[in-house]
């Protein structure tokens, strides 16, 4: 039954009394805590996975949304907007409400040895703590080893542009995505998914400042535009590809990269 | 709930960067405005929606007959509503005005309404007694910059689009019938001319004191600026203009100085905008009213046939 449409209201396509088989739920399902019966919420394609065992099965409706609500163990991408205590004010959207980034949320940080994260920053981080009725908090550290794994402060040589929910999950969780695939092809980048709808993206060295520039006078600022030109031409192509069929996709990504 | 948002180092220093590399975010040129995108309506007259890029707007013009003011009995009413509600942008407050709303209804006002482009003697009826009193509903539903330019041109589409009713005086004067659509044709408006507003934003590369004591005039202009090119500007004028090369308005409000030249270069600029967007409206009113004849046409025929 996986694939089908279904909409808020209709019934699952799955038998939720069979006692035989565990069910998990995931994202636009919701389970009466009175009947213990369990509705889809969203409208989208349904999807249904048991394993061979038939023991349990994981149900969820992939959908396309635009407000993002944290869930434990998102990673995201958010903007510093101020300081509270020991703690940033990140924004995970637009519009939205500020969650915590602990100061010492990020790995060797103690009372003194601080990180220094200014405003309009952004960092990659993940949702340590969601729970609707106090402040969502976010961590930079990996919990498995207690090292940076990835997180932190994301440089300002990379741009970042917004996709919709839906494009950044297939981006990140999609291992047969072919839009990142397509884009190696062109050239070589760095990037940061975060499942907020927020990317980062860096083609070769992204933009140097000029005091970097500067001091590094090997290379001129013909090659510096270059990457400029491509990472914005790449996130061009990335925004595209939410509303394109996968036959045009050679088509956009030749006209992003038209005047690289 | 933060009601502005919050633009990333990021984004910022990439847009300076490419503005100085001589290249915008979203690849247009300097000087090229985001191609508007014009849906008309079939059913109803002056009924116009305008997707000028991601802003969008809705604009409904009406009729209704009314008594002239006392001290210019000859002259019909005309009136814009300008209402920017928070569906467009969160930013916009629903119950107070703040001053960039006021602002850009006032500029779009003073371009179209005192630039007397619409032909108010035309509008009476009998004087001093009845007028036609036309009234314009400007709704923005999606901000992504330049509502100024957008609400400009969606205004003087609609009022091209508009068709009163036709009316006939009996009586001696002191009865009228308005006759419905179907009865008459309906009338247009007479529209003088058509002023074309074009928003220029600036940014200064360089020294910010060295650019306010006038030693260096590097600054750059955008044309049409999107969200994130407004959020970032260090000032912005509006110039309307019309197809009869006249000047209606210019609006500079603060933000940094710049040389009087590059005004009169801007000024030069704009006015193949203007013709383009003139001619735009022109011939999509054209093709629309060809479409509703043929549409006429063909239901006459069909009554015809019954027969």
């Amino acid at each position: 039954m996986s694939g089908s449409l279904i909409i808020p209201g209709d019934s699952l396509p799955i038998d939720s009394r069979d006692s035989e088989i565990k069910t998990t739920i995931g994202p636009g399902i919701y389970k009466n805590p009175q009947t213990q019966s369990i509705i889809p919420t969203n409208a989208g394609v349904i999807n249904v996975q048991q394993n061979k065992a038939k023991t349990t099965q994981l149900v969820y409706v992939e959908s396309n949304s635009k407000r993002y609500i944290p869930q434990t163990n998102d990673f995201v991408i958010g903007i510093v907007t101020g300081v509270v205590g020991e703690a940033y004010k990140v924004l995970l959207q637009d519009f939205s409400t500020a969650v915590l980034l602990s100061m010492m949320a990020f790995p060797n940080a103690t009372k003194k040895n601080r990180p220094n994260l200014k405003i309009g920053q952004a960092v990659y981080a993940r949702v340590s703590q969601a729970i609707p009725e106090i402040e969502t908090e976010l961590e930079c550290i990996d919990p498995t080893t207690g090292k940076e794994g990835g997180f932190g402060l994301l440089d300002e040589s990379g741009y970042i542009f917004t996709v919709n929910l839906n494009f950044a999950r297939e981006l990140l969780f999609n291992p047969n995505s072919i839009f990142l695939e397509k884009l190696a092809s062109r050239c070589k980048f760095e990037i940061a998914i975060g499942i907020n709808g927020k990317v980062w993206i860096k083609c070769g060295e992204g933009i140097k400042l000029e005091k970097e520039t500067s001091e590094e006078e090997g290379k001129t600022p013909r090659e510096n535009t270059r990457d400029l030109k491509s990472t914005l031409a790449a996130a061009r192509y990335l925004t595209k590809c939410q509303k394109i069929s996968v036959e045009s996709l050679d088509q956009v990504l030749d006209e992003a990269f038209k005047n690289v | 709930m933060s009601k502005n948002i919050e633009v990333s180092t990021n984004e910022k220093t990439y847009f300076l960067e490419a503005l100085k590399s001589g290249i915008r975010l979203d690849s247009r040129a300097f000087d090229e405005i985001r191609q508007p995108e014009i849906t008309l309506s079939k059913k109803e007259y002056g009924y116009v929606e305008l997707d000028w890029g991601t802003t969008k707007l809705a604009v409904r013009v009406s009729a209704e007959i009314r008594k002239p003011y006392e001290d210019r009995p000859f002259e019909g009413l005309f009136m814009i509503n300008c209402e920017i509600s928070s569906m467009s942008w969160p930013h916009f407050d629903n119950q107070k005005n703040s001053n960039d709303e006021v602002l850009i209804a006032r500029i779009i006002e003073k371009a179209i309404r005192r630039s007397n482009s619409l032909d108010l003697e035309s509008l009476c009826i009998i004087a001093g007694e009845k007028v036609w009193c036309i009234t314009v509903d400007l709704n923005f539903l999606n901000y992504d910059g330049n509502f100024i330019d957008a609400g400009c041109f969606g205004v003087m589409l609609a009022l091209h689009h508009f068709k009163k009713p036709d009316i006939s005086i009996v009586n001696g004067g002191e009865d009228i019938i308005v006759h419905d659509v179907n009865e008459r044709q309906p009338v247009p408006l007479s529209v003088l001319h058509v002023p074309v507003c074009l928003t220029y934003s600036f940014y200064n590369p360089g020294n910010k004191e060295s650019n306010l004591k006038g030693e260096d005039d590097d600054e750059i202009y955008l044309l049409d600026a999107n969200l994130l090119e407004e959020q970032n500007r260090e000032g912005s004028i509006v110039i309307t203009l019309n197809k009869n090369r006249e000047l209606i308005q210019l609006s500079k409000n603060g933000g940094i100085p710049i040389n009087a030249n590059v005004l009169l270069e801007l000024s030069f600029k704009s006015m193949k905008i203007v013709d383009r967007l003139t001619e735009k409206i022109k011939e999509v009113i054209k093709k629309h009213e060809a479409e509703r004849y043929e549409e006429l046409n063909l239901r006459l025929l069909e009554v015809g046939a019954d027969r």
